[in-house]
């Protein structure tokens, strides 16, 4: 399943400071245009470099890059960095945290 | 007898793979087979990892480090490696002698996607953690 949505979170100490929802349908569309109007020259390049043995390989770059965008759902990245650590120990003060679903 | 079954039973005999390892890997290939859905699932029927995991941690008494957890989906890291494969045999050779200089000895012509599986259920079990100023763990989920 494609990714719709990239969340964007910033915290800080618990309070919810940034919610940042990024709407990747609007990027999707731009790419799979650029990608539409690339694929006649992917496709005449391929054919003229297919007897070097990179013509295939054009190809199935070129289409995978469809399978690596809808293998993104689901890809979270969490950073929580402490604030001034004190005696008490280590106290997570900033959390950022990016997912894409 | 199917080329992956084939396959599992060579590194059994070239001994790249151990006995349980193999029995693993054939339980899934015939889980698979039987299914006729993607490798995912061991031989007691329980789902397959869907995420690998990467944690990092600050060493126990550092204060000030970041701590890091990264959710990536299997499929993504499937999708990943096999861009190696599509790489022309003219640049293996140019790729092959850079990550050798870099001190990695890993050679691309021997790679091979069907490899992907029986190294994806291996990761269900893998648990690394590494030592040092921070604490480095990476597993399947």
């Amino acid at each position: 399943m494609i990714p719709l949505w990239l969340w964007i979170r910033v915290e800080e100490k618990g309070r919810r400071r940034l919610v940042l929802p990024v709407p990747l349908i609007l990027v999707w569309l731009l790419l799979a245009a650029f990608l539409l109007l690339l694929m006649p020259l992917v496709l005449l390049a391929g054919l003229l470099l297919w007897f070097w043995g990179w013509g295939k390989a054009l190809l199935q770059i070129y289409f995978h890059i469809f399978v690596m965008i809808g293998s993104l759902s689901g890809l979270k990245i969490d950073v929580s960095s402490p604030v001034k650590a004190g005696r008490g120990g280590r106290e997570d003060g900033k959390l950022t945290r990016i997912i894409l679903q | 007898m199917s080329e992956e079954k084939r396959k599992i039973l060579e590194m059994l005999a070239d001994k790249k793979i151990s006995v349980d390892d193999a029995e693993k890997l054939l339980a899934a290939v015939s889980d698979r087979a039987g299914e006729g859905g993607t490798a995912s699932g061991d031989a007691s029927g329980k789902p397959g990892p869907k995420y690998l995991r990467v944690l990092v941690e600050p060493a126990p008494g550092n204060k000030e480090g970041d701590r890091v957890n990264i959710r990536v989906p299997l499929n993504l890291v499937r999708a990943g490696l096999k861009f190696a494969s599509y790489i022309p045999p003219q640049v293996r050779d140019k790729v092959n002698s850079e990550l050798k200089d870099k001190g990695v000895p890993f050679d691309l012509n021997h790679f091979d996607p069907r490899d992907i599986e029986a190294l994806l259920v291996h990761l269900n079990d893998l648990t690394v953690e590494v030592e040092g100023k921070e604490k480095v763990r990476v597993f399947c989920e």
